[in-house]
């Protein structure tokens, strides 16, 4: 099944290294600015919003 | 054990002490501090104090879903400066961590920097001169100190979790070189650990946890130990103490008192399990206060926290069984509370012997 890991920017090299790690190199892997604990519901939802169409395009690029 | 071939890769680097230090750090195998060699006779020694095959498995280590072996964790151990009789106790200390329930992974990745603290009790803490006395917390004891570092650093160059890389944590803790003490038994009024858990009294056991902080408490005034408990709940209560948001996922803390506040706490009539009830019962706090503060973004509560009345009282713990109770330390009047991480359960295991 495709899927797409999003995870905050503080994270990013963390996911690489167990993504390859686990034998997948090539994960897709979205990025969101950190932190995101301190974010309103409201921001959240932009948030969503904004890489919804990242997420989408990298499910489809299977 | 018979003599079994071990699978690591040998390196040579030039027999100076500054070259093998040089060398070691610069591969990433160190926490910051000198190590021992890890030389084939050292390994070899290491290994035959456990009898198994060197490519005995111990489990997956998560984040870099790396295979435990013996001979990885013996070679990790002779590296903290652990002496042979102290690997059965190392071994013990891995396996716990590799339970599904620790969580090793999220315990060494998280921002909030938790160390993994080792508990021993049974009679071989005796033997092998780990102390859970004056200063069991700190530094001055050969096996507390290469126990808990051999842990460590296991986590580290099997695991991978390396500060920058995996492991995140904000600010990380002194406790992350090594955090290891045994139950003072002698001093206590109460069961040790070991046994309230069932094991019988030749067992001997570590008992591992996730510790997100120390908070200490200090009493020398109030006269009973019902008090005593009352002013550690006092330290229990304060904005910013995330475990009121972590209940959800099962957080759970460690008590450990000091002998002089365990006595009187056990002439106050209270066993070990009364304590955890009255810390579970008092160490609340109304949801007014912890409200749209500190964690409360994040917050992870069951469906009986009640958001809708501000005075509802949120407890530190989820239960009363959260809540892990060991006497420690020396003379003096000095207690402590161990915050512990939020998805993590603490976990033991018995220390088993060579053949």
């Amino acid at each position: 099944m495709p899927s797409v890991s999003v995870i905050t920017s503080a994270f990013t090299r963390a996911a690489q290294i167990r993504a390859a790690s686990l034998g997948m190199p090539g994960v897709r892997i979205v990025v969101i600015p950190s932190p995101l604990a301190t974010r309103s519901p409201v921001e959240v939802r932009q948030m969503a919003h904004r890489v919804a169409p990242e997420i989408v395009g990298l499910v489809a690029d299977r | 054990m018979r003599k079994s071939a071990l699978q690591s890769r040998r390196v040579e680097v030039p027999d100076s002490f500054d070259a093998i230090q040089d060398y070691c750090w610069q591969q990433g195998w160190t926490d910051g501090l000198p190590v021992v060699p890890a030389t084939e006779p050292l390994v070899r020694k290491m290994l035959q104090a456990y009898g198994e095959d060197p490519s005995l498995s111990l489990g997956v280590i998560q984040p870099r879903n790396a295979r435990v072996t013996l001979e990885k964790v013996a070679i990790n151990a002779v590296m903290a400066g652990c002496q042979p009789e102290h690997f059965p106790v190392v071994v013990a200390a891995v396996k716990a961590v590799l339970q599904d329930e620790f969580n090793v992974a999220g315990v060494s990745a998280t921002t909030g920097g938790a160390a993994v603290l080792i508990i021993v009790n049974g009679p071989m803490a005796q033997q092998l001169g780990i102390n859970g006395d004056a200063g069991c917390f700190g530094p001055g004891y050969r096996a507390n100190a290469a126990i808990g570092r051999a842990l460590r650093l296991v986590i580290r160059n099997i695991g991978g979790l390396v500060p920058g890389d995996m492991d995140k944590a904000t600010l990380s803790t002194p406790a992350r070189y090594s955090f290891c003490f045994a139950e003072n038994e002698e001093r206590s009024p109460w069961p040790p650990r070991h046994l309230e858990l069932g094991y019988d009294p030749n067992a001997s056991t570590v008992t591992v946890a996730g510790i997100r902080g120390v908070y200490t408490v200090m009493e020398n005034t109030v006269p009973t130990g019902t008090e005593v408990l009352h002013t550690l709940v006092g330290s229990m209560t304060g904005i910013g103490i995330s475990n009121y948001y972590q209940i959800g996922t099962g957080a759970q803390i460690v008590l450990v008192f000091c002998p002089e506040h365990a006595e009187d706490i056990f002439k106050s009539g209270f066993a070990k399990a009364d304590i955890r009830e009255f810390v579970y019962q008092n160490a609340r706090m109304p949801l007014k206060q912890i409200k749209d503060i500190a964690h409360y973004g994040n917050r992870n509560w069951p469906r009986w926290i009640d958001e809708t009345n501000p005075d509802t009282l949120v407890p530190i713990v989820r239960s009363a069984d959260d809540i892990v109770v060991v006497v420690a330390g020396g003379d003096g009047r000095h207690s402590a509370w161990l915050a512990g991480w939020g998805v993590t359960r603490i976990v033991t295991e018995e220390i088993i012997l060579p053949n």
